[in-house]
């Protein structure tokens, strides 16, 4: 899908990894964790860290976030397969990347969307509401549902 | 000989015993500290919280 992407590892049923190569070598970590709403399922992304922590929040500058997007999607894709009915919530750690994630989501929504519903949480005057994704607005969204069209 | 009365066990329901005896514990679905994203998690259930997304 987009770009080739990386190779990656299923390390659990919920639990992958793969190495982005750019400047230099830097695992990733995807994680599906359930939430406290049945059937949602939080995606955690960080970069494993030589002492074996994870950091999310850290902007690696590899040069190849559309790679390393290309591979979240596979894999996303490979999560949904084995799970069809969960869907999946995603928000960057700073607003600054759910940013990045809405204008990747923005370029790549009409392939995207062939496979995936989007949606996505705003805020309203009625408070936070989860409306449908709509690339060609400018609203800004504060977390994504994606959910496999079965 | 005087007649012996037969003690006989009075046959209980499963399902009534399992409505008397059972016990409601609130567990968490998945303990923030299993995760490798355990701040994410976090706000992942305070952002359903404020949607009213929780169960």
């Amino acid at each position: 899908m987009y770009l080739t992407p990386y190779v990656y590892n299923k390390m659990h049923t919920c639990k992958y990894t793969f190495t982005s190569i750019g400047k230099r070598d830097i695992v990733k970590v995807i994680e599906f964790t359930p939430t406290q709403t049945k059937g949602v399922y939080n995606l955690g992304f960080g970069d494993l860290q030589p002492n074996g922590e994870i950091d999310d929040v850290v902007s690696s500058n590899n040069g190849d976030i559309v790679k390393i997007f290309a591979t979240v999607i596979d894999i996303l894709q490979d999560f949904t397969e084995q799970n069809p009915s969960y869907t999946i919530l995603f928000f960057g750690s700073t607003s600054q990347r759910t940013r990045l994630y809405q204008r990747i989501l923005r370029t790549y929504y009409q392939a995207f969307s062939k496979i995936f519903i989007v949606t996505g949480f705003v805020e309203t005057e009625t408070g936070t509401n989860e409306v449908p994704f709509d690339p060609a607005s400018s609203t800004e969204y504060f977390a994504f549902f994606v959910k496999r069209i079965m | 000989m005087g007649v012996t009365r037969k003690k006989t066990m009075r046959k209980r329901s499963p399902k009534k015993l399992a409505k008397q005896n059972t016990v409601f514990v609130y567990v968490e679905r998945f303990p923030v500290e299993e995760t490798l994203f355990p701040e994410k998690l976090k706000k992942a259930n305070e952002l359903l919280a404020r949607a009213k997304m929780m169960d």
